[in-house]
């Protein structure tokens, strides 16, 4: 699209009007802290928890092919309806040793920073409204976590902070020829 | 109704390509100035369509909001609009703040659409260097350090009107007419801008589509096999009609034949039945026809979806397809500005030849022409003083071509400089101990200047012996070969070097093989595959401690491909008998690789591999298979490379040692552990292993081997009960029978002392167990038999 073109639209100039005017009103105030929807799952001992609006879909884990010479993180490779998705596991980035998958373990689609996975989940648990406070999680408290966990709540579960975990540089797998 | 975002984001994207336009036309136009001789219409139009890419690329970066992108444009159209009046001449000094400020507008670009703001802090160099020009031009003073007011009409909202191209402008007289902008987009042209995303996902798409096609195929052949069904009941049917028509006139005459009383059943049941079979027999003939009907049909739609997908695949293929000229186009800058930095003048002849290729083919191009560019200008060209002594113009050429030969892009890269001293390429094969001496008077001369794409040969250190030629051109090599493609070079001295590059139009779209390895599937592309050959157990044998396949009376490093994935090696994949193995890799760089078995070839759509995952060793992509599978595809060059550093984890089966002659060796140690891992190492590379516990026990040992083919080596520990290592040595030397026995000593005492009373005892080789490897141990005793 070219910049006259758009200039020529009264629709979009009126969009770029608002914005402006709104953009002069100052910021809004966050709507999103507290009380935000979460989906909590079950992976080897632990359960966890994050936002549902990063989620786009659960399904069966299924069958997947693993990759040779790639961290322990990397599950495989998995079809996503004709998409060639990584099912990735954590809690190796948490040091959290790996269980094997249970026969019926659910990937779980998730999208943050244009960046779509699937992570491993022994099973889902439910969805629900989130804790506004958060205690510190043990490992934090020792100063060994990642920066993507947000807490424990109320119902012993991790928080994470999917965009932030789909941005630790640590999964990206880089390996120079 | 778009919301605010989605409006924002278009903008951006529209301005984000029109802005490169602008760049690359200004850059494009700035480089033919540079060049062109004196014909004043012929600049005055070309100065004036740099004004006018200039003032549309400021006014497109207040349109999307970008003020930083806007004042360095403004800067830039400033500058242009006091040298298309004249006031200034256009001359390489000027030119370069132009570049710089075109550059820093390329990163800003690149930070916003990154999601970062775009500041100016970082570019106000460029920007006060701009300022300065002009206003030095124009008898201002330049105020040092600070910035000059800007004239900012509208700062926050663009509402200003888009200016027409012709009309506002600062400068007062405006030429009557502008040629127009070779780069400008007509929508009534009925173009459409797409990104490489959504190319991307269309192929990926395609791709899916093509599977599909394969399913439905199977699914016309499984409706074909179903009419095997009706097939059957017909025969059986015609078997027993005449029985059953009997049945049937029986049951009608008498009213309670013999053959149905005898199962119990009434005549009322009996007809009824009958009524059943037949009745059952003309449906079956109904569904058979139906279902021939739908097989034809089943079997016509699969001919049309393949028709179309395949149309579609192609035309998707094609619109990914660009144009040689945006890979060569850009490379004129970055040559100008390596010709500046290396001192020499340069010139560079584009001929795109109307070529197209898939634009991820072109971007693996980009850096490989970088490599060899920088190269030619670096140590290709010579000075302009060396140029002009040898008799040739003090400006050197470069040519770069493009030309299509069937499925197959290639590329030439000829410089008319000094070429590829052979002289030094000798001197540095010997001095890299990649070739040997005899070797190398044997190489033609196109063997010889295939080596400089040898791994190992060009190194920092051989810089000043070549010349510098030759530097990295491994890694162009493995990035050419990465791509399926080649790379080769000729060169004539003193008259230049041409580099030669060949690789498939399309990446996507190849054929593999599709193999099985330890219960996992894996994809090869074919073309890296030179031959399968089947690996029979007398073909393989230990040759210096590594497992070799001999074909066509040539030894060959044999790995499998669980080894050079890195993969635990299976008990069962580890015995290499009867098995096939693959060709990789040319020439002197072949390599056997064995595979549990080959499932056959598959044309294969790949896939880049998904985020967070960009680059796995040994794997270059993944393809989804017609049953919904994933399979890996391999990257041939990491194997290969692989298999040059591999460890074997081969077993040699029994007969396989058998049909060679056995080197015996003696190993003497009085700790079972440390014999019991000698004799292990020893055994798998292919040695006959005998034990003794001391030295005395050794020497008893000896002399019975004495009559049962005799000993090649001995391996003893030096500390150990009744006679030590170095008795033994000294026994062994004094005797007449052993005195030519290679000895090595193995031991834990590591003093220079110890050391030298092993040689002085008369010990070919020590060998400290703290540095103890089995490759060493292996190294040694090879080096001695």
């Amino acid at each position: 699209m070219k910049i006259d073109e758009l200039r020529g639209n009264a629709q979009i100039w009126q969009v770029l009007e608002q914005r402006a005017r709104e953009l002069a009103q100052g910021e809004r105030g966050d709507e999103s802290i507290g009380g935000e929807e979460i989906l909590a799952f079950r992976l080897g001992e632990g359960s966890y928890t994050l936002p549902v609006r990063f989620v786009l879909e659960v399904q069966p884990l299924g069958s997947y092919t693993a990759l040779p010479g790639t961290p322990s993180f990397v599950i495989g490779l998995v079809n996503v309806r004709g998409r060639l998705l990584a099912a990735l596991d954590f809690r190796p980035l948490l040091d959290i040793a790996l269980t094997p998958p249970p026969p019926n373990a659910a990937l779980l689609i998730v999208s943050a920073g244009g960046v779509e996975v699937g992570l491993l989940a022994d099973s889902v648990l439910e969805v629900r409204r989130g804790d506004t406070a958060l205690a510190t999680s043990p490992a934090a408290s020792a100063g060994q976590s990642a920066a993507w966990v947000r807490g424990v709540d109320s119902h012993l579960c991790l928080q994470l902070d999917l965009p932030a975990l789909l941005a630790d540089p640590r999964l990206v797998v880089d390996v120079e020829g | 109704m778009l919301t605010d975002d989605e409006i924002m984001a278009q903008v951006l994207e529209a301005f984000h390509q029109e802005q490169a336009e602008h760049r690359q036309a200004m850059v494009d136009v700035l480089l033919e100035l540079e060049h062109a001789r004196d014909n004043s219409g012929e600049r005055q139009a070309l100065l004036d369509q740099l004004f006018r890419e200039a003032h549309s690329l400021k006014g497109g970066a207040r349109a999307a909001g970008i003020l930083a992108v806007e004042e360095l444009a403004h800067r830039v159209e400033d500058l242009f609009s006091v040298l298309r009046q004249g006031e200034l001449v256009l001359t390489p000094e000027i030119c370069d703040p132009i570049y710089a400020a075109l550059d820093a507008i390329g990163a800003l670009m690149q930070q916003v659409s990154a999601g970062h703001p775009a500041s100016l802090e970082p570019y106000r160099p460029q920007l006060e260097a701009l300022t300065r020009l002009v206003r030095e031009t124009r008898g201002l003073p330049t105020p040092l350090g600070t910035q000059p007011p800007m004239p900012r009409l509208q700062a926050e909202v663009p509402v200003e009107p888009p200016a027409p191209p012709v009309a506002a402008a600062p400068a007062a007289h405006e030429p009557a007419a502008l040629p127009a902008s070779t780069h400008h987009w007509d929508p009534a042209e009925g173009s459409v801008r797409l990104t490489t995303a959504t190319l991307d996902r269309l192929m990926n798409e395609t791709g899916e589509l093509m599977t599909c096609t394969v399913r439905a195929q199977q699914r016309s052949a499984e409706a074909r096999n179903l009419a095997d069904l009706p097939a059957r009941w017909r025969r059986t049917w015609r078997q027993t009609r005449p029985a059953l028509s009997r049945l049937t006139a029986s049951v009608s005459e008498t009213p309670a034949s013999a053959a149905a009383q005898l199962a119990g059943i009434t005549h009322a049941e009996v007809a009824p039945l009958l009524h059943a079979l037949d009745e059952a027999n003309s449906l079956i003939a109904a569904l058979d026809q139906r279902l021939a009907l739908y097989t034809q049909r089943a079997a016509e739609d699969h001919m049309r979806l393949t028709a179309v997908t395949d149309r579609l695949h192609d035309q998707v293929r094609r619109t990914r397809m660009l144009s040689a000229a945006t890979l060569f186009n850009p490379l004129r800058l970055q040559t100008r500005d390596m010709a500046r930095a290396a001192g020499k003048r340069v010139q560079l002849n584009i001929d795109d030849g109307g070529a197209e290729a898939d634009r991820q083919v072109l971007d693996g191009l980009r850096d490989v022409l970088m490599h060899l560019l920088r190269n030619a200008i670096d140590h290709g060209i010579e000075s302009p003083e060396q140029r002009v002594a040898a008799g040739k113009a003090p400006e050197g050429r470069l040519a770069l071509r493009a030309a299509v030969n069937g499925d197959r892009l290639l590329v030439s890269l000829a410089d008319d400089g000094a070429g590829l001293d052979l002289s030094a390429i000798q001197r540095r094969a010997l001095s890299s101990g990649l070739v040997a001496e005899a070797d190398l008077e044997r190489m033609s001369e196109g063997e010889l200047y295939e080596l400089i794409f040898v791994p190992g040969f060009s190194t920092r250190e051989s810089v000043g012996a070549l010349s510098g030629r030759g530097v990295g051109l491994d890694v162009v090599r493995s990035n050419v070969e990465r791509m399926h493609g080649r790379v080769g070079v000729e060169s004539l001295a003193g008259a230049g070097c041409t580099f030669t590059l060949s690789v498939p139009l399309s990446l996507t779209s190849s054929h593999g093989l599709l193999l099985s390895v330890a219960g996992a599937s894996y994809l090869l592309p074919i073309d890296a595959v030179q031959r399968i050959v089947p690996a029979p157990a007398e073909a393989i044998c230990i040759i210096e401690g590594r497992p070799t396949l001999t074909l066509d009376g040539r030894p060959l490093l044999l790995c499998t491909l669980a080894d050079l994935l890195g993969q635990e090696a299976q008990p069962r994949a580890a015995a290499a008998s009867g098995r096939l193995a693959l060709l990789l890799g040319n020439g002197e760089r072949l390599v056997a690789c064995l595979v549990d078995e080959v499932l056959g070839e598959q044309e294969l759509v790949a896939q880049r591999l998904p985020a967070p995952l960009r680059r796995v060793r040994g794997v270059a992509g993944a393809t989804i298979l017609a049953d919904g599978s994933v399979v890996p595809i391999l990257d041939a060059v990491d194997l290969l490379r692989a298999a040059r550093g591999t460890r074997h984890s081969l077993a040699v089966t029994p007969e396989a040692e058998a049909r060679r002659p056995q080197t015996t060796v003696l190993v003497v140690d009085d700790s079972i552990t440390t014999r019991t891992l000698e004799k292990n190492i020893l055994e798998a590379a292919g040695y006959r292993v005998v034990l003794a516990t001391d030295g005395t026990e050794a020497m008893a040992v000896l002399n019975q081997l004495a009559e049962h083919g005799g000993c090649n080596l001995l391996v003893s520990d030096v500390d150990m009960p009744r006679l030590n290592g170095f008795d033994l040595t000294a026994q062994v030397r004094a005797s007449a029978r052993y005195k030519h026995l290679p000895v090595v000593l193995v031991t834990s005492l590591d003093s220079p002392a110890d050391r030298e009373r092993g040689i002085a005892a008369g010990a070919d080789a020590y060998i400290v167990k703290r540095h103890f490897d089995q490759q060493t141990l292996l190294d040694t005793i090879s080096q001695l038999l």
